[in-house]
């Protein structure tokens, strides 16, 4: 909930605020491509899709967002044109982020390559892209691929991509529901990097898959 | 004669739209900024250049 006065001012009199939950009302959310929590679409009064925001900002960052977009500036296809005339990686994995949170997988990989290809191969915004990809392929059930992805950053990184890596590879055994595996990897994650600050949320998931909630007979 | 006709119309509209069971689902509190829960409602809701910031949320 916005309870910000900015927000107050600028959901009464400037643009229109919906929330929906994204599971009770699954065909807009699937409409949309909806997928990573919280998003927030800018749309047309027709529904058409202006740009999106995937994830928490500040008000008045959030805000700024979506008065930009509505001029046009940092759209998806603002990006575009800009990588026209611009060798600029940071553009071109941008580019693919929107792609990728618009469901355009194909789209997206072809810019995460783009990425990849005009740098080296195991520089930051390399790592940054092989995530994303990995990510791609996770969000889209391709478990094996992603996996694959996923070791290979592990095996060729030793930043904070691959600390990603592993923490994901659990992640992947937890959603293919190979508990024993995701809790094994948890455990390898905590073990390895045991100054990450995502060790609570690995202890956190141990235990809600060693001790799941037990289902209602209801 | 004129505001009892007016008034009889507006007791219809109203009575007609409790009938249908057809609520908005705008959302108004104090302090807080206003929302629908429904797009439909939203865009009827839209004026014709008027954008709709469209937040999609779950529980978990």
């Amino acid at each position: 909930m916005f309870i910000d006065d900015k927000a107050i001012e600028f959901f009464t009199n400037n643009m229109i605020l919906v929330k929906i939950h994204a599971e009770q009302d699954s065909l807009v959310s699937d409409k949309y491509h909806a997928k990573a929590f919280p998003s927030s679409i800018l749309l047309k009064k027709n529904g058409d899709e202006v740009d999106r925001l995937v994830g928490y900002a500040p008000t008045e960052e959030y805000l700024q967002t979506f008065v930009d977009y509505s001029n046009g500036i940092g759209t998806l296809d603002d990006l575009l044109g800009r990588a026209e005339t611009e060798e600029d990686r940071s553009l071109y994995l941008e580019i693919a982020d929107k792609y990728k949170y618009r469901g355009g997988s194909a789209e997206a990989e072809t810019w995460f390559a783009r990425v990849i290809e005009a740098g080296g191969p195991l520089d930051s915004l390399s790592g940054e892209a092989r995530l994303s990809l990995a990510d791609l392929y996770r969000r889209a059930k391709d478990y094996d691929k992603a996996m694959d992805a996923y070791q290979k950053i592990a095996d060729e990184f030793e930043s904070y991509h691959a600390m990603d890596a592993v923490i994901y590879q659990a992640i992947v055994h937890k959603q293919k529901g190979d508990t024993a595996t995701a809790i094994a990897t948890f455990e390898s994650y905590i073990e390895q990097f045991p100054e990450s600050e995502d060790v609570e949320y690995a202890q956190g998931q141990i235990e809600k898959l060693k001790n799941p909630p037990e289902e209602s007979d209801e | 004669m004129r505001t009892r006709i007016l008034l009889a119309v507006l007791t219809m509209v109203t009575l007609i739209a409790a009938c249908t069971g057809e609520q908005s689902t705008l959302v108004t509190m104090d302090g807080v900024a206003p929302y629908y829960t429904s797009l439909a409602d939203a865009q009827a809701a839209a004026t014709a250049d008027q954008y709709i910031v469209a937040e999609f949320y779950t529980d978990w």
